[in-house]
């Protein structure tokens, strides 16, 4: 591997990369440093090479060979790109010092260096002094930055401590620890997959999106009878889409015109040119049917990669899904985008907790995506089997129900991870379409993709920024089932601020409710009409029925009790327990999620004066 | 694992010059050699000093080895220039303990002012000269240079250069071997060069030299790997690294010792492969001589004499191509500049407020040559700053030189400048001359010399005192001055260059970088009173940059706080607060 560290003279470059080759020499590697002093150190731009491997003969790498480039400046990085190969890493510590050349005014600064390199290589960039000033010593700036590069580098953590406390003076032991682990963790927040659009500023986004939104509108207005009326009836013609300001005047659209049209009835392409479908459970045994294209699946991964990105993981990874494979969006999906990334990807889908923990055992496994709950009834798996301290997990990606930073905390303590929250719903795409990075300040939306509105719910108008309201998804891109502004009843508020991690993309914040009475159980939408609509086809009970939903041991549970009709009312266990049965048989069918059915006796359950309620959730999601 | 670590090719020289059992090893600072004596010091076993001079130091080492020890002097290629003196005679009169030159050469002139090649000096002093390629070679070729030596009757050069002193590999350790003193006899035929005596020893020098060019093609430091026999090289040092790097199947004949060369093994390589490329770095050295023997092989017409090699140069030459993949961006140098807070800045922006020429020399200050200060004229060797002024006074009368200073270090002054400024107080020179006096070798990275007090182990030490120095030659005139005064050095700097008398002003303020220095002040720029003049930019410190605004950003973490840009802000925009 080749290692080259460039910067100003005086910055410390000699010190970070006797660090690197000592810790390649310890981990039994042949290896050559080249260093630079003398008068080139006095202030100029100064190169060190550091070289490992079986057998390495030059003390130098040479142009389009190094992995990886660390630059501690700016201009410095891009001075020495060129010595970067075709799939090389560079990492710069953000900082601009002037050549005396720009100082007397001869010539000028090259300005956006960090936007420009990030089209041609591979960059990853740390505001390294921030970091090193925060500790309190603005001079263990280069262990911070060498902490920041040591993932792209190899070796295990420990070794680079041990490598620390054996180079720096005695002195400064600690405070370089330290610093090296506040830059080796800060990898996982400036891990942008996609910075060109993530960080892009909110003129060119807004830019961006008018011109994505013009061309949907026009896209659909033509393929999707549907829309085509839809505008027609509020008198909306495509040409009055001039930018995103523009999409008030569009109608919405909702579940319920998914399933009046099921199954195929808004894909905007011909059967042909849908290559995969999925579908969410629905009422009266109709499912919600989504189809992508292959463009489709590509901005998927995409997507995905992004949020898996701000869990910090890369190629280097072994990530297991558990989320259900199969019609379910949340398998599949997880899985393109931890694929697109390169990471070693381990379907593991859902229900084998025995067998998921062993391979997170013997594969060692750094990262995991599934359910919270399901996470946590992991992590008690685990500490049955005392396996805790064998597992190597250092993230997990967790969505597709709601959960609080209460479980979040769980998670994290109980395996000694770090938990990010990934959002997605089948209609708008699946999984992906927002993630929370490691300062947990809301999700990132990718909204060059998914356009967010936030609207009052009974209004149905646009709220201020940071205000509660209904989240609303346009997708900008998607070709074979577009959706208009696509109500997700989501509770939430948004917004426009740069997060800390330096994505500038919009956020929405944890989500606070739902305005209408879905349920989200196990990962499966649940709705209490679905159970009402179940039981209405059972003549042995009445319409009255209560479900009560609980998480024991970290998992989901449901329980339905049904009043039996009168008429029907026996004592014999034989006949309850067939009847129980049979209950649970149309239930699950309609939900597609396995109860506990209770039978209860007529005028048992309490009836409300107003409007029914039939839901007990006793998981406080909100 | 213990016995294994990663040096400095400097450093395995040391531990080479330790473990071979020398006594006595004297140096003076340069780069790329300087490390070699720092490391060395650590060995209590291995008496080492800093000397003011290479001459000094070669000499001291040549004492040492007729005394009957191990001796070692370490230089850099233009500081063999002026040990070449003593070099050309002890190669008459060879050693009793073992003799070793480090000389490191700096091609691709990283820190130097030429690219000499020592290759050739020590063809015309008759002296053996032995290449390492990697640092445990360094460690293991010291070693049989001493050897060497005392089997052949000679002093041995081992040449080294920036890219394999300054680049780190694994060497193995061993210990060292204690080597018996020889012992001491007088023998005016074989110490005292006299025309009887050196007519005698010339014999003796050429025969040395063909029994060496004799044996050897026996010694396992030159080394053959004969593969494919199509293509071969013959290569020493570095280069031979970019050679395997680039075609690891070719066969190689890898030389350890250049001067003389294995005549036998390099015929009977060139005569077992079909092309023969010589890859050397500089000089046609080797080359040179295979060809003079009739031999045919390829070097020079393709590879340049110019910088250093790399894999990628002898891949362009042999296959057209190297591996660059992204095009190398247009953007501003950066070449090394004063540091912030450097006491030389402070000096050079009176002289360059007064617009007065310098006469310059080797050192940080040679770094004032560039915009904005621009007050370095000329850069030729070590003491050369005082000896050129005078002749241009000489040339020219003193009235040419009244807007003329020569700038010299306090290391540099001690090394060769003394005799030049000598040579003005004798011949009655009006001439200013400014020691930059900042308490240590500053460009080399902090050497102590013999005006600091301190010795190269940091022992306590007569410190030599420069103004009586000066007053005992005979400069009447001599002005110690604190180097960010920078009224009383214009003054001063006024004073002596409109005088008809011979001035030295002695600029004192220690090296920004010094180990223990404090720096209590901050300087900070208000951009609500910054004008936007621009003035303080005149000082080339790097800690100011314009910001887009035009008003000036003062770099907290560079800024030493030493106030010389506030000396320069009319407007009162620059503030010099405690930290």
């Amino acid at each position: 591997m080749d290692i080259m560290v460039v910067g100003v003279g005086g910055q410390g470059t000699l010190l970070t990369s006797r660090i690197i080759g000592k810790t390649a020499l310890d981990a039994g590697y042949d290896v050559k440093l080249s260093e630079v002093h003398g008068m080139a150190q006095r202030g100029g731009s100064v190169v060190t090479f550091v070289r490992f491997g079986d057998k390495v003969y030059e003390p130098i790498a040479e142009e389009g060979s190094v992995d990886v480039l660390i630059s501690f400046e700016r201009l410095e990085a891009l001075r020495y790109a060129h010595y970067v190969k075709k799939d090389g890493v560079i990492i710069i510590n953000d900082c601009r010092i002037d050549p005396m050349t720009v100082v007397t005014g001869a010539k000028s600064y090259p300005e956006n260096i960090i936007e420009d390199l990030i089209k041609s290589h591979k960059v990853y960039s740390i505001d390294g002094l921030s970091v090193a000033k925060e500790l309190g010593n603005s001079k263990v700036l280069n262990s911070v930055v060498l902490g920041f590069s040591a993932k792209h580098i190899g070796f295990t953590l420990e070794d680079w401590l041990t490598m620390v406390e054996k180079t720096v003076p005695p002195k400064t032991i600690e405070i370089n620890k330290k610093a090296f682990l506040a830059g080796y963790n800060k990898y996982e927040v400036f891990m942008i997959w996609n910075k060109e659009i993530e960080c892009m500023s909110r003129e060119d986004v807004t830019l961006l999106q008018s011109e994505r939104l013009v061309k949907l509108v026009d896209y659909v207005y033509n393929n999707v009878e549907f829309y085509r009326k839809k505008m027609d009836a509020v008198g909306v013609k495509p040409s009055d889409i001039k930018d995103i300001k523009d999409i008030v005047k569009l109608p919405f659209t909702t579940k319920d015109d998914l399933r009046d049209n099921y199954p195929f009835g808004l894909f905007a392409v011909p059967h042909s040119d849908i290559v995969r479908i999925h579908a969410s459970s629905g009422t009266t045994g109709k499912a919600t049917v989504v189809g992508y294209t292959r463009d489709d699946l590509e901005i998927w991964a995409e997507c995905v990669a992004r949020c898996f990105s701000m869990a910090g993981v890369d190629k280097n990874d072994i990530v297991q899904i558990a989320y259900g494979y199969g019609l379910f969006t949340g398998g599949l999906g997880a899985h393109g985008g931890a694929e697109k990334i390169g990471a070693m990807v381990v379907p593991m889908s859902t229900g084998n907790s025995k067998k998921l923990t062993t391979m997170m055992v013997d594969f060692g496994a750094t990262a995991i995506a599934c359910t919270p709950s399901y996470l946590l009834h992991i992590s008690e798996v685990l500490a049955e089997e005392n396996l805790l301290d064998k597992i190597k997990l250092k993230s997990a990606i967790c969505g597709a129900e709601p959960w609080t930073e209460k479980m979040r905390k769980e998670i994290e303590s109980k395996l000694n991870i770090k938990a990010y929250d990934i959002y997605g719903l089948s209609e708008v795409m699946g999984p992906g379409v927002a993630c929370d990075c490691e300062y947990h300040q809301g999700l990132h939306v990718c909204e060059d993709h998914f356009y967010p509105e936030i609207v009052d719910s009974a209004t149905l108008q646009p709220v201020a920024e940071g205000e509660t309201g209904e989240l609303v998804f346009t997708t900008l891109t998607k070709q074979g089932l577009p959706l208009i502004r696509y109500r997700t009843k989501d509770l939430t508020s948004i917004s426009y601020d740069k997060c800390e991690c330096g994505r500038t993309s919009v956020r929405i914040s944890r989500f606070k409710g739902r305005s209408d009475d879905m349920l989200i159980i196990r990962g499966v939408n649940v709705f209490p009409s679905q159970v009402e609509a179940a039981l209405i086809d059972v003549e042995e009970v009445t319409p009255h029925y209560m479900m009560i939903v609980d998480r024991v041991n970290n998992l989901d549970t449901l329980e339905i009790q049904v009043e039996i009709d009168p008429k029907f009312y026996t004592d014999e266990i034989k006949g309850i327990e067939k009847l129980t049965k049979k209950i649970g048989h149309v239930v699950q069918q309609a939900l597609g999620l396995s109860a506990k059915i209770t039978l209860v006796q007529p005028n048992t359950l309490k009836r409300s004066e107003g409007k029914a309620v039939h839901v007990t959730d006793k998981r406080k999601l909100y | 694992m213990e016995d294994k670590k990663i040096m400095l090719g400097n450093e395995a020289i040391a531990r080479g010059v330790y473990e071979a059992g020398v006594k006595v090893s004297s140096a003076y600072p340069g780069t790329p050699s300087t490390e070699i004596s720092e490391v060395l010091a650590k060995y209590s076993e291995v008496y080492t000093e800093w000397a003011p001079n290479e001459k000094v130091a070669v000499e001291v080492a040549a004492g040492a080895s007729i005394s009957g020890v191990r001796s070692l002097a370490c230089m850099k290629h233009v500081g063999l220039n002026v040990a070449s003196d003593p070099l050309y005679t002890l190669s008459y009169i060879g050693v009793n303990g073992g003799f070793v030159l480090v000389v490191a050469d700096d091609p691709g002139i990283a820190s130097s002012q030429n690219e000499q090649d020592t290759r050739m000096i020590a063809r015309s002093a008759h002296v053996p000269l032995l290449e390492p390629s990697d640092s445990q070679e360094a460690k293991d070729f010291v070693k049989f240079a001493y050897e060497i030596s005392e089997k052949y009757d000679t002093p041995v050069i081992l040449r080294t250069t920036t890219k394999l002193s300054h680049s780190q590999s694994v060497v193995s350790l061993c210990d060292r071997i204690e080597v018996e003193d020889k012992v001491y006899e007088r023998s005016v035929p074989k110490h005292v060069m006299m025309p009887a005596s050196a007519i005698a020893r010339h014999k003796v020098v050429e025969a040395r030299e063909i029994a060496l060019q004799n044996d050897c093609s026996d010694f396992a430091i030159n080394k053959v790997e004969l593969n494919d026999t199509k293509i071969g090289f013959i290569t020493s040092g570095i280069p031979y690294q970019y050679v395997k790097e680039v075609c690891p199947n070719a066969s190689v004949l890898k030389l350890g010792m250049i001067n003389p060369l294995p005549k036998k093994l390099i015929e009977d390589f060139v005569s077992k492969v079909e092309t023969v490329y010589v890859f050397e770095e500089l000089e046609p050295v080797i080359q040179e001589q295979i060809e003079s023997w009739g031999l045919k092989v390829k070097g020079k017409e393709l590879f340049t004499k110019q910088g250093e090699y790399s894999a990628n140069l002898l891949k362009k030459v042999l296959f057209g191509q190297d591996d660059v993949v992204f095009d190398k961006a247009d953007v501003p140098n950066r070449p090394p500049i004063l540091c912030p807070g450097c006491p030389h800045r402070s000096v050079f922006s009176v002289l360059s407020k007064l617009k007065i020429h310098a006469s310059g020399d080797i050192g940080c200050y040679t770094l004032g040559a560039v915009a904005p200060l621009s007050v370095i004229d000329t850069c030729i060797c070590m003491g050369a700053s005082i000896s050129a002024l005078h002749g241009i006074e000489k040339a020219k009368g003193k009235d040419y030189i009244k807007n003329w200073v020569a700038v010299i270090g306090d290391s540099t002054f001690l090394h060769t400048g003394v005799n030049s400024l000598i040579n003005m107080v004798y011949n009655k020179s009006t001439a200013t001359v400014i020691i930059l006096d900042n308490r240590t070798t500053g460009m080399t990275g902090h050497q102590e010399h013999a005006a600091t007090g301190k010795t190269l182990q940091g022992e306590d030490t007569y410190a030599i005192d420069l103004k009586q120095l000066c007053h005992a030659i005979g400069v009447k005139n001599v002005l110690e001055i604190d180097s960010f005064d920078v009224k009383t050095m214009e003054t001063g700097v006024k004073t002596a260059t409109q005088s008809d008398e011979l001035y030295v002003i002695i600029a004192k303020s220690p090296c920004a970088l010094l180990k223990g220095q404090k720096f209590p002040f901050k300087c900070k720029a208000d951009p609500d009173k910054c004008k936007k003049c621009g003035a303080c930019l005149k000082i080339g410190c790097p800690a100011l940059t314009k910001q887009p605004d035009g008003t000036i950003k003062i770099d907290e973490t560079m800024c030493n706080g030493c106030g010389l840009c506030k000396n320069y802000c009319k407007f009162d925009a620059i503030e010099k607060v405690g930290v």
